[in-house]
Order: structure tokens, then sequence, then C-alpha cells
């Protein structure tokens, strides 16, 4: 019992590491259709910039930090959006085009970001140390729970932006059909980059806390873009409900496998994924 | 495989002759890939333009430099090239372990200036290509110094299956590879049949003498009991595995060995096993992305084995970044202290002058490193000449002073164990020291080491 | 294609190829250095990203497996090369590869878009992950020493497998599967009801795209002395013929044989030149020419070509 009990606290707690991960390209997708595999350098980028801003002489707490990578990389993706991948969908004939062009102009951005940040970072490991402690009569880390925690309220905040703003409303109509939306007086352009920057804003968010629960380094960013592309294809691409859902199964197969055998624990990442992907490709959420 | 050289023809021809539709298309589209390669050969020589440096040409390959006697070559610079790991997840292996060792040896000639062959003293120039801590790209670009741009001397690569690749093509192409981060423990037995002559091993490894040295460390304390949590690459594999051989023969039971992949985001299960099996040493053969997660991990569920023995990175100042005075009583695999000699002091503040980080310098490898560039520089110079069939024969069998030794020597293309600072060190109270067994120690071991919590308690007021 | 004539400028490319054969075959007998090994580079990515466009260029279903079947290769050339000839292994690699990719294509049949791209991209991951693993259980150890080919020996068993590829793509092309394929990659339902047999086309030409890229592995893998699966399953191995062919502009078989080239020269070239900022260069030509050479250098050309005749005929 303690192991099943054990195997579900840590499963829930990784699973929302997972979906902290996730939720940013979920919506990338979702909404302006780009295959972001740049995603996890800006999950770098604000792994940087918190233990950068804890290791200086204000010694910022690394919650507090968030408020200075969220608007941060908001501004980058969004900026992005605007340039980039905007003048991408001027010259792309179809969507799949601009889905393809799109995920290999964010492949270069992955360069481009990452050896900027080896520049200013150098290419050692670093971690932040903060609440590395467990709740007091259980056995749960307490970053971890923190992280949890960040994931549910960011879930709920986006819930309600979308469901009672006039930026949600847009946003949601965008991503159901763009043209109609266009033609009801939507400013899809504005609204394409404010959920591109939105997408990178969160992935700026779970770096800020994934530096106090990993070792950080400049080239970490592709293994957090494979776990985010797995949990999203997992819960349905699109879905923030379902980013959230398919990172809690993965935490808890990955606890389960890691429990038995820890080195088939990758394996079966990608073995539920294939699977899934086979007999329901929309994902668990998708429609 | 002699008559390939008629088969692209013959294809080609054949092709022509039975498929007369097809002809032209395939004509023009194979025309224009022969344009491609074409244009791509004009577009990089206007790249090379502009890349504003001069190419450098050797007027001998090595090999074919063979003077007889002391002549001193015609080239007036002596290269050394290398494909190291500048970026990708390697590249802390370059930033502070082989890469600032290198850079030093080569300032420090060209401040004496240069490199003595046959009474002659050639300046030294470095030509160091990224391979983006890909095997693949690296045995290119290493083909490419050795083929294309004939340095006088070859770095050695980062890692231990691009050191197992790289020492058999640097022995096809003629040239001398010594070892840089890496281990040879499968390499010996090619050794032993004679098929690479042209290579040594330099850097001390599992079987060279690490784990039977720290086999001998837990007699001597009396542990009789570890778990073993090793990491799915070539060193976990190999360290796992040698440590079957090594402990079981000093007494020491193994209670668990579990592998771990590299991308593990969550070790509690298996922290929570070492609290059930409590064993009296915890050995992690794991890179410090790992070794992180699970040292947190045990501070988190305030797990305290009574030794902890750290793989690669462990051994650098990264444990204090991280942990800071938690890290006291973690033992590494290594190693020196710059307490054991002035010599050792100088070299580590030299290093730290080439990091420009106190917080990155490893206490395994440097010391090695900088003791095999001085060592092969006095081979290369007794040889006076850049023949490496020579100068592998010079570094054979001469015996030299070192930084890191009185007499440095090979045994078997290997350096001598008695060359080594130490095998095994532990930190404390913030700082390396060398924990083996007799002379080498250079202070006494803390055993059980202190419980997370009292560690990072003491050493707050001791650690700068 | 509307010109139909031999052109003067159709006999000068056909020509053009002829020299460009022989001095490649002879090439090996000319130069003894870097040449040749970097030449077989290039080839090797020709191969494979010809080979990625022969399925991926008209059907618009972007595979990032060509990781896995070249990495195939490589494990072939390791277990087999020695024991039997090369030649050998090499047709082995290529039919491991192919019968691998008949299994996958039967499996993704339901697919689309993004989702078949990353379910190749998974399946890489995945193979790397379990070759990893059984490796560490059944051999104790990681990698492989290979049994090595001299630079001649494979060179020229790369040309003759780009040969074969160059044959193929264009033999698909003008055959009845090429125009399968492209109202495929239009409108899949209407090649359906039109009476193609969509499944067996898709899944035979993916298998024929595998075919070449395994054999590419296994010339590589004797280069390499010693291999393992992150050497064998680099991902580089599956985006980087992706970007090469959208570099060189996917409109024909043109492009990707140029994008490769300059690619793989390029990226050497800023590799030893500039090694600090190899990546930073690398990414910005890339975004540069995604965003404004939306065909690619062979699009670029044509545009220019167009613009010097001065409309005196659209290029073809």
């Amino acid at each position: 019992m303690v192991v099943i009990r054990d195997i579900i606290i840590t499963g829930l707690l990784l699973g929302g590491i997972f979906a902290l991960v996730s939720v940013g390209l979920s919506l990338q997708y979702g909404v302006g259709r780009v295959m972001n595999v740049a995603h996890g350098e800006f999950i770098m980028i604000g792994s940087f910039v918190t233990f950068w801003l804890f290791g200086s002489t204000i010694h910022l707490d690394p919650l507090v930090s968030i408020l200075i990578t969220a608007p941060l990389t908001f501004v980058i993706g969004w900026i992005l959006h605007a340039t980039l991948f905007r003048r991408l969908m001027d010259t792309s004939p179809t969507l799949d085009v601009f889905e393809g062009k799109s995920m290999l102009a964010s492949f270069g951005l992955l360069y481009v970001v990452q050896n900027i940040a080896r520049i200013i970072w150098g290419s050692q490991n670093y971690q932040v140390m903060y609440l590395n402690r467990t709740v007091t009569g259980a056995q749960i880390p307490l970053n971890r729970l923190v992280a949890l925690g960040v994931v549910i309220v960011i879930g709920v905040v986006f819930y309600i932006f979308l469901a009672r703003t006039r930026m949600g409303k847009a946003i949601r109509a965008s991503s159901q059909d763009p043209t109609t939306a266009g033609l009801m007086g939507v400013n899809i352009n504005s609204v394409l980059a404010v959920c591109f920057g939105l997408g990178v804003a969160m992935a700026g968010i779970a770096g800020s806390l994934l530096s106090t629960l990993y070792a950080i380094q400049t080239s970490m960013g592709l293994q957090y873009t494979v776990i985010a592309m797995i949990v999203v294809v997992l819960g349905g691409l699109g879905s923030v409900s379902g980013a959230m859902i398919g990172g809690v199964v993965l935490g808890i197969v990955s606890q389960i496998v890691t429990y038995f055998q820890p080195t088939w624990t990758l394996i079966a990442y990608y073995l539920v994924f294939i699977l899934l992907l086979l007999v329901r490709p929309k994902g668990i959420m998708g429609k | 495989m002699m008559q390939d050289e008629q088969d692209p023809k013959t294809t080609e021809e054949s092709s022509i002759a039975s498929r007369p539709v097809s002809r032209r298309q395939f004509l023009k589209y194979a025309g224009l890939a022969g344009a491609a390669i074409g244009a791509s050969g004009a577009l990089g020589g206007i790249l090379s333009a502009c890349g504003g440096e001069e190419e450098t040409t050797t007027t001998a390959a090595p090999g074919t430099t063979v003077a007889a006697g002391p002549t001193p070559p015609a080239q007036d610079k002596f290269v050394i090239g290398g494909a190291r790991p500048i970026s990708g997840m390697y590249a802390m292996f370059e930033q502070a372990h082989f890469g600032p060792a290198y850079k030093i040896w080569v300032d420090d000639m060209n401040a004496a200036g240069g490199i003595n062959i046959a009474g002659k003293k050639l300046p030294v120039e470095l030509k160091v290509y990224d391979d983006q801590s890909d095997l693949d790209t690296c045995m290119r670009l290493m083909t490419k110094l050795m083929e294309e741009d004939k340095v006088d001397w070859l770095l050695g690569p980062q890692s231990t299956a691009f050191l197992f690749a790289g020492a058999g093509l640097a022995q096809s192409r003629g040239y001398v590879l010594c070892s840089a981060e890496g281990g040879a423990t499968t390499l010996e037995a090619e050794m032993a049949k004679g098929s690479l002559p042209l290579f040594f091993q330099f850097l001390n490894y599992s079987n060279h003498y690490q784990l039977p040295v720290f086999a001998e460390i837990m007699q001597e304390l009396g542990a009789k009991t570890v778990s073993i949590v090793y990491l799915e690459d070539l060193h976990g594999i190999e360290y796992s595995s040698q440590a079957q051989l090594f402990f079981p023969s000093a007494g020491i039971e193994i209670l668990s060995s579990t592998s771990i992949p590299f991308g593990i985001k969550d070790v509690s299960s298996i922290v929570k096993k070492w609290q059930g099996e409590n064993p009296d040493v915890v050995c992690g053969f794991v890179y410090p992305e790992q070794y992180i997660l699970v040292l947190q991990t045990m501070i988190q569920l305030d797990y305290n084995p009574k030794a902890y023995l750290a793989g690669p990175g462990g051994s650098t100042e990264v444990v204090y970044n991280v942990f800071q005075g938690a890290a006291d009583g973690i033992m590494f695999e290594g190693a020196w202290s710059p307490k054991q000699s002035p010599a050792a002091q100088a070299y580590y503040e030299k290093f730290i002058a080439k990091v420009g980080d106190k917080a990155n310098v490893d206490f395994w490898g440097p010391l090695i490193y900088g003791a095999e560039l001085e060592f092969i520089q006095k081979c290369i110079e007794k040889a006076a000449t850049l023949d490496h069939q020579k100068i592998a024969e010079v570094l054979r069998t001469a015996h030299f002073p070192t930084i890191m030794s009185d007499d440095m020597f090979m045994t078997a293309q290997i350096l001598d164990r008695s060359c080594y600072a130490g095998q095994i060190g532990q930190w404390q109270n913030g700082y390396p020291q060398v924990i083996d067994p007799g002379a080498k120690r250079t202070a006494e071991i803390w055993y059980p080491k202190p419980t997370w919590k009292e560690a990072a308690k003491s050493s707050t007021s001791s650690t700068t | 294609m509307n010109i139909k004539r031999l052109t003067p400028a159709r006999w000068a490319a056909s020509g053009l190829l002829l020299v460009v054969f022989i001095v490649l075959s002879l090439l090996p007998t000319l130069t003894q250095g870097y040449l040749v090994t970097l030449l077989t580079d290039i080839l090797r990515y020709v191969v494979l990203t010809v080979g990625w466009m022969i399925f991926s260029g008209p059907t618009n279903y972007m595979s990032l497996a060509t990781a896995a079947f070249y990495g195939v290769g490589f494990y072939i050339a390791a277990v087999f090369n020695g024991p039997l000839p090369f030649v050998a292994v090499i047709i082995i690699a290529g039919a491991v590869s192919f019968v691998m990719a008949l299994v996958v294509g039967a499996l993704t049949l339901r697919l689309r878009g993004v989702y078949f791209a990353i379910f190749t991209f998974a399946l890489t991951l995945m193979v790397t992950s379990v070759v990893l693993e059984v490796e560490r259980v059944v051999t104790g150890t990681r990698g492989r020493f290979v049994v090595t080919e001299s630079t001649q020996t494979a060179y020229y068993a790369m040309l003759i497998v780009t040969i074969v590829t160059l044959v193929m793509a264009v033999l698909i092309r003008r055959s009845r599967y090429g125009l399968a394929l492209q109202s495929i990659g239009q409108y899949e339902e209407a090649a359906a009801h039109s009476g193609i047999n969509v499944v067996l086309t898709k899944v035979m030409v993916f298998a024929a795209s595998a075919f070449v890229m395994g054999m590419a592995g296994a010339i590589i893998a004797t280069r390499r002395t010693y291999i393992d699966p992150g050497i064998a399953f680099s991902l580089n191995t599956s985006f980087w013929p992706v970007l090469m062919a959208l570099f060189g502009g996917m409109g024909n078989l043109v492009g990707p044989v140029i994008g490769a080239a300059v690619f793989t020269y390029l990226g050497e070239l800023l590799l030893t030149r500039f090694p600090d900022l190899y990546m930073l260069i690398f990414g910005v030509v890339l975004i540069l020419a995604i965003a404004f050479m939306p065909r690619g250098i062979v699009g670029l050309a044509e545009q220019v070509w167009g613009k010097i005749r001065g409309g005196r005929g659209a290029p073809a």
C-alpha cells in the first residue's frame, strides 16, 4: 500500500512538472499551429534568468522571479511571432506548409537561443537550492509541491482568461475558425502573437520553477521539448486541460516503471505515446 | 573492392541504355547535382575568404618528415589540432576539464618561445574545431585535421566513446593519440594485442585504479555493504561492471545495482530502496545532471549513508555551487589536491586564471592533463623530430619529472600507477582532499560522513 | 516540366552530368586527401535528403524517422561487416530498413500532418532507448567496434548508392506512383476515390526511401571504428535532411541535392572557422533561408534567372 501511495503521490507531483513544461507548447500549437521545437530553450532561459537573479546580490526568491521571467519571455515570444512567424504565415500557401516551415524555423531558433545562452552562462550545471525539504510529517518534497501548485494556478487563471476576457474569447474563436474570426472583426495577427507570447511566457515560468528542481545547463532545452511534445500529443494538441491530464498520466506511468526498472522509464514514455497515437490519434482530450 | 572503381560508370551507362525516356530527366538532375557540388565548393571558397584567417600550410605531414638525426624541421610553426565539444551536452568538459589544460600548455610553450625541435624553436598554433558533442562530427573533423590540415599534434577527444573511435582513426593515419577525458578499459585488450601502438592512456579510470583503491578504502573503514546507481552509458556501465569485479573480492557485498537512463526525473523510489537496504556506502556512477538529482532526493528524504562516492563532475566545485556546505564529506573519483605540492598549488592557480571561475575547477583530470602535456612536450623535444613513430618510441620508454610526479613514465602505453596524485578524493570543509591509503593521503577520512544537515550547518561559517 | 524538346541548355546539362560523374568516379585516384572523406559525407546527405524527398516531398508527410532507418544500417554493419562481404552488408542493411519501414508505414496509416512527424520522431527516440537497453542487458556494454573499410571503398560504395537513389527518385517521380503520391499530397480522399491504392503506394514508397537510408548508414558505420546508439540514431540525422531539402528547394530533385551539398559544406566550414559561433550563425542562416527563400536555393535561382531573361518565357 505504501508503495502504491508513493507512486501516486510522486507521480502526481512529477505530472505537475510535466504539465508545467507542456502547457505553453499546447497553446502555441493549438492556436498558432507552431510546433515550436525551441520551446525547451525558453524554459532554459527562464531557468537561467532565475538562477542569475537568485545568485546576484538581490538574492531574489525563485517564486518572485516569475514576475520577471514571465513578462520577459512574453515579450520575446510576442516579437518573434510578430516578425518571423507572421512572415512565414504570409508566405505559406497552405496550413500544412506553414506547420512545416514554422517547425523548421523554430529549429533555427533553438540553435540561436542556445548559442547565446552558452556565451553568457557557459556550459556547467547549476541549480537553485530552494525549498529543498519535505513537508513535515509526509515525504512530499516542498519544491515539487510548489510546482504543482503553480501549474494549477496557471490552469485556473488561463481558464478564466479564456472564458471571461475579450482577448480570451478572440483566442477561442481564432483557434476554432481563424477565417470567420477574422471576418467578425478579430485581429488575427495580434491574437496569434499574444498567444505565442503567452506560450513562451509559460515556458519561462516553467523554467523558473525547474531551476529549483533539477540541474540546469544551457543545453538542457531539447529534452524538455521532447517531454512537452509527448505530453501535448497525449493530452490532445491545443488543449490546455489535456496537457494537464497528459502530464499526470505520463508522471504516473513514469513512477510505476521507475519503481520496477528505472532504465525502462524513457522506453515507457515513448511506448505509451506511440500506442496512444495509434489507438487515439487525437489524444485523450482531443475532439 | 577494387572492381568498385568500374561500378559507378556501369550503373550510369546501363541506366542510359535501358531507359531512354528517363535519360534526359536523369541527366538533367544528375548534372545539376554535379553543378551543386561545384557550386558549394565555390561558395565555400568565398566563405573561406571571408573567414579572414589564412590556410595553414604546414610543409610536412608527420610521417613524411623522417629526419635522420637531429635535423631541424623546415616548417616554422607547430600546429596542434583538436575536435572538442565546444557546444552540446559535453561542453562543460571543454570549458573546465581538458580545455583549459591544453590552452595553458600552448600559452606556456609560446611564452618560452615555442617548442624546441632539434634546436629550432617553433611557435605553437592551436586549431580547435567544435564537434558539437557528436561523435560522427568529431571523427570527421579529426580526419580533416590529419588529412587536410596535416597538424603536427592531435589533442584527445572528449569522453570514452570518442576515445575508442579516435584511437583507431588516429592509428590508421599514423598519428599518436594521447587520451584526454575518457578511460581505456575496453581498449586494454586492443592495446595488449598490439593493434594500437600509437595510443597512450594518461587519465586514470575504473580498473586503473579508482575502484581497486576505493575497495581498499572501504576495507580500511570497515564498510561491508554498498548500493550502486549507474547511468546507462559507457561510463556507468563500465564502472558498475568493474565494481562487480573488485568489491566482492575485497569482501564487500553489493546489495543492489540500479541503472538509470539520461533524463530521469524522479529517483525517490531508488532512494527509498536504499533506505530499506541500509548499505554502508552508496556509489553513484552518474553524470552531474543525475547526481544532483540523486543527492537532492537524499537530502529531501534525509537519507544519510556513511559514505557517498560521486562519478564524473563530483570532483568539481560545482557540487559546492549547488549544495553549499551539505556537499562536505562526499567522496569522488579523482583525485588531486592543491595541498599536495607547491607544483600542484601553482597549477591550481593557473587553472583558475584560465577558467575564470573558481567554482568550475575539476579535481580528477587537470593535474594529470598538465603533467601529461608537459611529458608529451619533453618526449617530442627528446625525439627531436616530428615523426610520430619516433615520438611514440620515446613516449613508451621515457622517464621525466613533471608537476604531478618526480618520475613520470608509461607502462604498456598506460601511465604507471605510481605517477598519479591519487585515485579517490573527499570534500572536506569545501576543500578537495586525497584519501588513498598510504603516502598519497592528504587528510584523514571523514567516516561516517556528517549528515546532510550537520554538514550544511557546520560549514556555513567555513565556506567562503 | 513544360519544355519537352532537347534544348542546348539540356545538352549542356547532360554533358555536365557526364563530366561530373567521370570526375567523381576518378577522384580518389587523383587525390589522396581529405576531399574524398568530405565528398563521402556530402553524398551521404544527398542520399538521405533525396531519400527523404522521395516520400515526404510529394505527400507532405514529414517523416522524422530518417535516423531510425539510417541507424539500423549502422548496427547491421557493426554486426555483419567482417564475417560477410561489404556488398552483402550494405544490401542487408537496406533490406532490414526496408522491412522496418513497411511495418512503420502500415502502423501509421491513420496519422497525418504533425501527428505523423511526431510519431516518427518518437519512434526514433524509442528505437534508440531500446537498442541502448538491449546492449546493456545482452552485451553488458554500450557500443560496438566496427570492422572498417578504406576511404576509397566507402566513397565508391556511397557514390553507387547515390546514383541508385537518384535513379530511383527519377523513376518513381515519372511512374504512376509519382503521380499517385502527388495526388495523395494534394487531397488524400480524392486520390483514394480516383482508384489509387493509397495504402500500398504510401507504404511502398516509404519503404523504398528507407532502403537507401539503411544502405547509407551501413557505409558510414564502416568509417567510424566504434559506434553506440547515440551515434547511430543521432537526432541530427532526422532533422538535417528536412532542413537540407527545404534549404535547397522542394520543387524538384535538384533542390535537395544542392541543399545537401551546400548545407554539409557550410556546416563544416562554420564548425572549423567559427567553432564558438557555429550554432548562432547556422541558426540565423536557417531562419533567414526559411523566411526569405520560401522555395529554397533553386527557387531563388529560378527567380533570378527569370529576371535576367526579362520575361522571355517563364522558367520551368
